[in-house]
Order: structure tokens, then C-alpha cells, then sequence
């Protein structure tokens, strides 16, 4: 077993790798002269919209809870990085990748911080009502960024109107890396001894409780390490697009993650791998080629949506996960050796 | 306790591996950056031998704003025809045709912007033009004038644009001119010592002007104003509007965008309120069906005057109108046939159709638009005169200008 | 004190339109137990609905509000073509599957509207001409007495429907105990049915108040007002008839109040603050029953 484990952590890595190389090979070689400037930027936003939906899918697939808030923790961690980086960066003159780790850990854990303490006292409800509780939230954060102004803490820009200026560090070499990290967290975390227990929780609370399973400490947990990564994918967008305007992370943002977790799957994370980049992506892609398009994009989501719960809950993948060791099995041997996993 | 040390050995690979491939894409990235450097060249070249020069633009064409979006494309386009008509741009003793390479569409969402400008920017373009909304264009300035890409902004008035460096112009005024206007609108022409203030803290655009137009406003000894916030989504301003005639307002000043505009000024009308209503240029499109006689005593400060008895306004309507019709001839359609057009024009004199040489050709330009001269001052910012525009029975007349 | 009097009469029309869409939440959530998300969207089709056939009601040499029944038709078909294309299906699989369903509805409506309609704002023709009333210096225009009795006449009408007439008793069992119902000859299907369809005539009633007050609609304007409007059901406690006027007109006050009295760009705030607070300390709301949890 062991063996297998190694074998298959090997797989994944080379496919990460070779993933990587791809990347370098379309946008470090130059083979797609001026036009790289515009799909590099496609990438990267696939990419913080795979983190933002796979930290989302932690609490809709495995503890079975909604969040249509989550625009909100991206906005926090946003502007947390964003605030810290410009203070930063008028000081002294670091490194773009110092600059982004800073940016990336001050995201998450400011994101993490507001998800710890709207999750002890939410968290107690369920269902409908914590979804509304999130949206709530996310609203309550919007409007106080676009209300209350700090102007002074970054001489450069106020809230409630753009903040501007934000150093431009999300190269997408560090945002690949930092999406396959936060992924590889996402995936521990699910297959550690808290994943488990979230999961016996969505299937039975009470029996999970029966069962000494500290309810109310598996959910906070995982509340707080999806905002988290909500946090870590909202300050990537912050340093790639440089402005942040506080109307963009609104209660239609939240639904479109939302829609992208569910068509991907809930309760599979490499459903929303799969999900997110190419929802989010490929509609600009195409309406890059077809200008009309763009206002159909959400029109034809939203039709998909309520197709797939009709005919199909459970979403692309299903809750399954597609696994690349073992399809390499299915290629090679043909024949995986029933009862065994 | 085995497999936790697998986990963080695996997680310390996949960072090592990460740094590695990171380090030698840096040096590959740093080699063929100078070989894509001498692709650009010899595409420079080849565009050399072509004769045609792209441009692009930018605009809401879908979104809260898109009536802008739709005069801003076909204005552009109008002044593509016309320049090619007349026989192209003329740069040194050989003719080029301006050609749009694209037209992208914002959705007047700061994201979509960045998007949008990338597009542009994967052409070969001498110049984007663009876009509407202030925090549109904040959103790709920069990256602009890092790539030392020109931008003319037809539309967008916020103060801090045109500071972000020397590539970046505007064919419109500034709010750092459109405020204190507005406060001489309302105190000179309108006699008001009492004003309120009712403007949008979530836009660029709304807070930028409303916080010029106070600076003045306080200023001035004899006045009073109160600030009352609110926000772009809002539909009921009798809170704001009710505090305001307490407060004894004479004039109320609304810097808010067109799409808000019927709300704001029916519910004004009907707290009782009858004074003046004052707006910025974004009150351009605003529609004003089935209220006609409530948008009585409501005046804005526009670039221009379509109804302006000038050649080149008539002009520019009747050729408008037999291209596209009625739809969409509003202002911003205007500034954006203006600005394809101010820039032809400083090709020409810049004999160059290098962004780096027509930025400084553009300094010490003139350009006579429709709605009078711009010159620019050292940071690219348009000084131009301004026009009031009121509504006569609904329709947009022409009250004055400053 | 006229300002507070001004204020409160503000607050009581915005109040009244948030109660007449929050009856509607109210309604449907107590018998299915359903987040309707599209219900803000309906109001949205209303006001559209609206805007193109007041023009005609004004060519036929009607008066104008006579419109509002083409409103209440085109409500009620969409709402029950909702519930029958999208709702029925996902019944029974589980309160996240019909929350899902029900956002995408939403969407679908909302985006919907933007292909056929377009984003950019229209005004909706006025549909009565009244003067202002005015007590000294208190301006409170015809309109909002008007929206605040055509709100008062049909949550009256709406609890003596739900308390005295068949439909209505059915409506109240269901939610009871479905299979019992069921077993004294109640056709499930049909009333919820049934309440969707007086759900969504209720939106289009919403939908011409909405439209006399606040004149320009966009295909958005569901969004916000769907949340307020489940905000105020919540107040109330949702399920409840008269919970919902009330925690509805509260809602339209407070935030009326906030903006006068407090920052103004802030009271979506303190109304979302409030709805967390009540969902803490106070689930059930103000008027609503309490139900606990069986294992």
C-alpha cells in the first residue's frame, strides 16, 4: 500500500510538473507573441477562481453547508493584502515574490481571522439559515468597504472608491504553485482525521456527535480554512488586477462560485478543477472570438444549473474523485483487480 | 505520524520543484524576452510595410451603463470611416488607413476592464481609447503606462487618471475642473447659499467630483452645503432627499451616474422639492420618458451641445444619424468620434505613429472638438470649455456655457 | 419632529413594498420550506410587464394602473411555470437541491431578462396622478398612502383567505404534516401550486408599488430586493402572514431611519446586522412558531 501511495503521489507530481512546463512553454517562450499578455491573464484568473472554488466546495461537499458569502472573504483577504503590500512596498523595495507570499499569507489569514469569528456563533445554525447568514456577511463587508475610507493608512487610495495601485506580483508561475499547494492542503485536510469527521457530520450530525465527534470545532475548523483559502485566492486577485473596487465582490459573485462548485460537483474537489477554469475562463475566451456571447454567459450557466439539479444533483463529478494513478491503471492493465482499492 | 511526514516530504517537493522550474524559467524568460523583442521589431517592420495603423476602444457596451457603450462604438467607428474616407493618415509622404483591431466591452466592471484592455493590448495598437467609467480606466492605466501604451480616455473624468503617468490623456475635462464648475454653476448662475449634496461613496467617479465640488464649495464663505452619501445600487433617496429640504437647500447637487437619475429626481419632485437639480457630464443619456415635466429646473454640465448651431456638431449628427440612426447619439459617442479623430490628428502632426512620440506631440497639441478647444496641460489632462444642458419638455436644450 | 414624521412615512412606504414581496417569500417558505430566490426576479417581470403594456392601456383609453392585471397574469404564469419546470422536479431531494435550483431560477430570470430586455434602465410610465399631501411641513406624496392601504387591504385580504376559505386551510395543512394531509384528500401538488400562483400575483401587486415609487427598473433589480424582502420575512418569522407585513414595514423604517439619523451609504449594514442578530439570538422571529429538531 505504501508503495502504491508513493507511486501515485509520484503520478500526480509529474502531472503537476508537466502542467507547469506547459505553462512556461505557451507564455515564457514567446510563441504567442502579444497575444500572451491576454491569455496569461485568462490563466491566472482560472487559477484564483479554482482555489476560491475548491475552498468553497470544502464547505459545500463535505460539511454540506452553503456559503453564498464567500466573495465576501475574497474581498478581505483583497484588501488585507493589498493594504499590507502598498505599506510595504513604499517602504522598502522587496522582491516580487517576497511581496507575494507576504500578500498571499496576510490575505488568508486576515480572511481566516473574519471566518473564525463569524463561524463560532454562525455555525450553529445550518441549512437555509446559515446560507443567509453568509450572504449577510459578505453584504455587511461590502458595504463597509465601500463606506468607510482609511485614507490615510496607504497615501494612495481611499475606500468606496478604487483602490489603485497595487503592486502587480501575481505572476503565474507563484499563483500555479500557490493553486497547486492550496489544493494539496484542501486535499489533506479532506483525507485527515478532521476530513473524516466533517464527513460523518454531513451524513449524521447527531450521530456524529453520538459518536464524540466535536461538532461545533470540525465545523469552525473548516469554515475557517475555506475563508482561508477564499482569502489566499482573493489576494491574488488583488495583485493581479491591481484595483479593487468593492462592488465587484457582490452577492452575484458569491452565486456564480456557488454555480461553478455545484456544476463541478459538490463533494469533489477535482470537479471543481476541472469546473473552475473552464467556467471561468473559456466564456471570456469565447467571447473574445464572439463579442455577443458575453452577455449570454450567465444565462446559459444558470439554464446548465437548474438542468443539472434536475436531472443530475449531484453535479458533473458527482462527489467522485478522478483519480490520474488510477486511470493510468485502467490504461495500462487494462484490468484493476475488483474488491480492492 | 508516518504518513503526516509523507504528506509534509511531498509538500517540500512540490515547493523544491516549483523553485527549480521557477529559477529556470527566469533565465529562460530573461533569453527570449530579448528574442520576442526582436519578433516586435520585425512585426514593427512588417506593420511598416502594411498600411494601415490599429487602434482599439473600449466601452460598456453590456452592463448598468451600456448606453454609453452603444453611442461609444459607433462613434469611434464613425470617425474610423471618415478618417479613411479622407484619405487616411498622413505620416511623413506616405498615407496610412486607421483600422480598429477590436472593440472590447467592460461591462463597466473594473475585472472585465483589465480583461478588456489585455485584449486590446494583444494587438499591435498605436492607441487604446477608453473607457466610460472612472474606475474602469483606474483599473488598466497603470499597466498602461508600464507597457508605454497610449490611452486617450473620451469619457473618464476622475482627477487622479491622467497622473499616472505620461501615456495616459483624456479627451474629456477633469473633475478637477468639473467640481469647482459645478459649485460656480450652483452658486453663481443659481444664486444658492444653500446646498446639499447627494452623491455616490462607492464610484470613482461620483466621490472624486463631489469631493473637488466641496473643496470649492467650502471655500466659499457665504455658502453652506451638507454631504448626504449613498450608494450606486440605491433606489430610494427620500432619506436624502428629505433631510435636504429641511435643511433649507435652494440646489441640490446630484454627481451621480444617468442610470440613477430618474429615481433621484421623481422622488425629488415629489418630496416637494422644485429648485434646481444640478448633475455631472455622467447624467448624459439619461432617460427621462413619461417624467418629462419633472426633469423641469434639472441641468447638467455636458462636453458638448448636439443641438449646437456649429458646422462640425451638424455635421456630426446628420452623419451619425444616416449611419446608426438615433440610437445611441448621445455625448459620449461624441468624445469617443473626437478622440479617434485628435489622435489621427496628432499622428499626423507627430509624424509618427509611435506612442511614445505622439504622447509628447499631444502635449503641445490643440484640437478644436465639437464642444470647443482642447488643450492639455503637463499631466495630459484635457482644459476644455464647458456646456450647460438642461431639459425643455423633456428634450435636452442648450442653457449656457463656462 | 416633522423630520422624524417625514421619515417614518418614508420609511412605512419602502416597508410596504418590502412587505408585499416578503408575503411572498413568507408564503412559499411555509409550505414547502424553500428559499424562493427567483421571487425578487418576478417582481423584476412584473415591473418590465409594466412598462410595455401601460403605453397600451393608455392607447385603449384605460387608465394606466389597469395594467397591473396584465402584470398579475404574466407574474402568475411565470411563477407557476417556475415552481412546475423547475421545483417539482428536485421535490424530495433535499432542502440543498432546492436551494440550488431556486438560484439558478433566479439567474436564469435575471439574465433571462437582460438577453430579452436589455441593461439598460427604463421608466415606467406613471400610473397615478395624485398630488402631495402636505401637514405643514410634512410633504407625504399620494402615493405611498396609497402603497402603504393597497399593502394593508391585501395582507387582510391574505390572512382571511388563509384562515377562512378551503384553499387556505389546505394551504395551512400542508406544511402540518404533508402525508396526513394527503390522507384527508388534499392534493399536495395543487396547493403548492396554487401558492406559488398567489405568491407571484403578489409580486406583480409588489411590482406596480416598486414602480410608482422607485420609476426606472433593470433586469437587477430583483437581486436586492428579493434579499431585503427575505430579510423582512425573516424579522417577522417566515411562514407567517402578518409576520411578514410587519417585519417588512420594521425593515422599510429602520432603514429609512439609519439614512436620516445615521450614515446614510451604511444602513444595508445595520439591515443585514439585524437579520444576523435575529437569526441568533431569535430564529423563529418575531411572530413565528418555534419548531425543534427531530432526531
Amino acid at each position: 500500500m505504501p508503495k502504491r501511495m508513493k507511486k501515485n503521489y509520484l503520478i500526480s507530481l509529474i502531472a503537476v510538473a508537466l502542467g507547469f512546463l506547459l505553462l512556461c512553454l505557451l507564455f515564457d517562450t514567446g510563441i504567442l507573441g502579444k497575444k500572451s499578455a491576454y491569455f496569461n491573464g485568462l490563466v491566472v484568473i482560472g487559477m484564483f477562481y479554482t482555489i476560491i472554488v475548491c475552498s468553497l466546495n470544502l464547505l459545500t461537499g463535505y460539511m454540506g453547508e452553503f456559503s453564498l458569502g464567500h466573495a465576501g472573504f475574497m474581498s478581505i483577504g483583497a484588501y488585507a493584502s493589498a493594504i499590507v503590500t502598498t505599506l510595504i512596498q513604499d517602504q522598502t523595495d522587496l522582491p516580487a515574490i517576497v511581496l507575494y507570499l507576504i500578500a498571499i499569507i496576510v490575505g488568508g489569514l486576515a480572511a481566516g481571522l473574519i471566518g473564525v469569528l463569524v463561524g463560532i456563533p454562525a455555525l450553529r445554525l445550518s441549512g437555509d439559515y446559515l446560507c443567509i447568514v453568509t450572504v449577510a456577511v459578505a453584504e455587511i463587508v461590502r458595504v463597509v468597504l465601500s463606506n468607510f475610507g482609511i485614507p490615510a493608512i496607504t497615501g494612495k487610495a481611499t475606500f468606496g472608491k478604487s483602490f489603485a495601485g497595487i503592486a502587480k506580483v501575481s505572476d503565474y508561475h507563484y499563483v500555479y504553485i500557490t493553486m497547486v499547494i492550496c489544493i494539496f492542503i484542501m486535499y489533506c485536510y479532506i483525507r485527515s482525521r478532521y476530513g473524516r469527521a466533517l464527513i460523518a457530520i454531513r451524513e449524521d450530525r447527531i450521530a456524529a456527535a453520538a459518536s464524540g465527534i466535536n461538532v461545533t470545532k470540525t465545523k469552525v475548523l473548516t469554515f475557517t480554512i475555506s475563508a482561508f483559502f477564499a482569502g489566499v485566492s482573493g489576494a491574488i486577485y488583488a495583485h493581479y488586477i491591481t484595483t479593487l473596487v468593492p462592488t465587484y465582490f457582490n452577492f452575484s459573485k458569491s452565486s456564480e462560485f456557488l454555480a461553478i462548485v455545484i456544476l463541478g460537483g459538490s463533494g469533489s474537489l477535482t470537479g471543481s478543477i476541472v469546473a473552475a477554469p473552464i467556467l471561468s475562463a473559456l466564456p471570456q475566451l469565447i467571447s473574445y472570438v464572439v463579442p455577443a456571447f458575453a452577455s449570454y454567459r450567465m444565462l446559459i450557466y444558470a439554464v446548465i444549473l437548474v438542468v443539472v439539479m434536475i436531472f443530475k444533483p449531484t453535479g458533473l463529478f458527482g462527489g467522485r474523485e478522478f483519480s490520474l494513478p488510477k486511470l493510468i491503471e485502467k490504461i495500462t492493465k487494462k484490468k484493476t483487480p475488483k474488491g480492492k482499492r | 505520524m508516518k504518513k503526516r511526514i509523507k504528506t509534509v516530504i511531498t509538500a517540500a517537493m512540490i515547493a523544491a520543484l516549483g523553485a527549480s522550474l521557477l529559477t529556470g524559467c527566469g533565465s529562460t524568460a530573461d533569453e527570449t524576452a530579448s528574442t520576442s523583442g526582436a519578433a516586435e521589431t520585425s512585426s514593427d517592420a512588417a506593420g511598416g510595410d502594411s498600411d494601415s495603423i490599429l487602434i482599439a476602444g473600449i466601452a460598456p457596451l453590456t452592463g448598468s451603463l451600456a448606453s454609453w457603450g452603444e453611442g461609444a462604438i459607433n462613434g469611434y467607428n464613425l470617425a474610423i470611416k471618415e478618417i479613411n474616407e479622407a484619405g487616411g493618415v498622413t505620416i511623413g509622404d506616405k498615407t496610412y488607413t486607421l483600422e480598429s483591431a477590436v472593440f472590447a466591452d467592460d461591462k463597466s466592471d473594473a475585472t472585465e476592464a483589465i480583461s478588456a484592455y489585455n485584449n486590446c493590448a494583444s494587438y499591435d495598437i498605436s492607441a487604446v481609447i477608453g473607457s466610460c467609467s472612472s474606475s474602469c480606466t483606474l483599473s488598466f492605466v497603470e499597466t498602461a503606462q508600464d507597457s508605454g501604451m497610449l490611452v486617450i480616455t473620451p469619457y473618464s473624468t476622475n482627477a487622479t487618471i491622467c497622473k499616472t503617468g505620461d501615456y495616459i490623456f483624456r479627451e474629456c475635462f477633469s473633475d478637477a475642473d468639473q467640481g469647482p464648475t459645478l459649485a460656480k454653476l450652483a452658486t453663481e448662475e443659481f444664486g444658492a447659499k444653500n446646498i446639499a449634496v447627494v452623491a455616490a461613496e462607492d464610484s470613482d467617479y461620483c466621490a472624486g467630483l463631489a469631493e473637488a465640488m466641496e473643496e470649492s464649495l467650502s471655500e466659499m464663505s457665504d455658502v453652506t452645503y451638507e454631504h448626504y452619501g449613498c450608494v450606486t445600487t440605491d433606489t430610494d433617496y427620500t432619506a436624502q432627499i428629505s433631510k435636504a429640504v429641511e435643511q433649507g437647500a435652494e440646489v441640490i447637487i446630484y454627481p451621480n451616474n444617468y442610470d440613477t437619475v430618474p429615481n433621484f429626481v421623481s422622488q425629488a419632485r415629489d418630496a416637494g422639492f422644485t429648485g434646481p437639480i444640478l448633475g455631472g457630464d455622467a447624467w448624459d443619456g439619461t432617460d427621462v420618458t413619461g417624467y418629462e415635466s419633472k426633469f423641469d429646473n434639472c441641468y447638467y454640465l455636458a462636453h458638448l451641445d448636439l443641438s449646437a448651431d456649429t458646422e462640425a456638431v451638424k455635421n456630426y449628427v446628420s452623419a451619425y444619424k444616416a449611419e446608426y440612426g438615433e440610437d445611441g447619439l448621445n455625448a459620449v459617442s461624441s468624445l469617443y468620434y473626437d478622440s479617434v479623430k485628435m489622435l489621427a490628428q496628432a499622428m499626423e502632426e507627430a509624424g509618427s505613429s509611435d506612442p511614445s512620440v505622439i504622447k509628447d506631440t499631444l502635449l503641445g497639441m490643440k484640437y478644436e472638438s465639437m464642444g470647443g478647444e482642447i488643450t492639455y496641460d503637463e499631466n495630459g489632462d484635457a482644459k476644455k470649455p464647458f456646456t450647460i444642458e438642461t431639459f425643455k419638455d423633456g428634450t435636452l436644450s442648450y442653457y449656457g456655457s463656462f | 419632529m416633522a423630520k422624524f414624521i417625514q421619515s417614518l412615512a418614508n420609511g412605512l412606504n419602502l416597508g410596504s413594498i418590502y412587505a408585499l414581496t416578503a408575503l411572498g417569500y413568507t408564503m412559499v417558505y411555509g409550505i414547502i420550506r424553500m428559499i424562493n430566490f427567483a421571487h425578487g426576479d418576478f417582481i423584476m417581470v412584473g415591473g418590465f410587464t409594466l412598462f410595455y403594456v401601460i403605453p397600451v392601456m393608455l392607447k385603449l383609453g384605460l387608465p394606466a394602473w389597469f395594467a397591473v392585471f396584465a402584470a398579475i397574469l404574466v407574474c402568475v404564469c411565470v411563477g407557476v411555470l417556475t415552481e412546475q419546470i423547475a421545483y417539482k422536479p428536485v421535490r424530495g431531494q433535499g432542502s440543498t437541491t432546492a436551494l440550488i435550483t431556486a438560484l439558478g431560477m433566479s439567474l436564469v430570470l435575471e439574465n433571462g431578462a437582460l438577453v430579452i430586455f436589455g441593461s439598460a434602465p427604463r421608466n415606467v410610465p406613471p400610473m397615478f396622478d395624485l398630488p402631495a399631501v402636505s401637514f405643514g411641513s410634512v410633504t407625504i406624496p399620494a402615493t405611498t398612502i396609497l402603497t402603504l392601504v393597497i399593502g394593508l387591504v391585501m395582507m387582510l385580504l391574505l390572512t382571511l383567505f388563509i384562515k377562512y376559505t378551503k384553499l387556505g386551510k389546505a394551504m395551512r395543512a400542508v406544511p402540518e404534516d404533508k402525508i396526513a394531509s394527503t390522507l384527508v384528500g388534499i392534493n399536495v401538488n395543487k396547493i403548492i401550486t396554487a401558492t406559488f400562483a398567489i405568491g407571484s400575483g403578489l409580486a406583480a401587486v409588489a411590482s406596480m408599488m416598486y414602480t410608482t415609487s422607485y420609476v426606472s427598473i433593470k433586469n437587477e433589480l430583483g437581486i436586492t430586493l428579493g434579499l431585503k424582502a427575505f430579510v423582512a420575512a425573516v424579522l417577522g418569522g417566515i411562514g407567517s402572514v402578518p409576520g411578514a407585513m410587519i417585519g417588512g414595514l420594521l425593515l422599510g423604517i429602520i432603514e429609512i431611519m439609519v439614512k436620516v439619523y445615521m450614515l446614510p451609504g451604511t444602513y444595508e449594514a445595520v439591515t443585514y446586522l439585524i437579520l444576523i442578530l435575529v437569526l441568533l439570538i431569535r430564529p423563529t422571529g418575531l411572530m413565528g412558531k418555534k419548531v425543534s429538531e427531530k432526531v
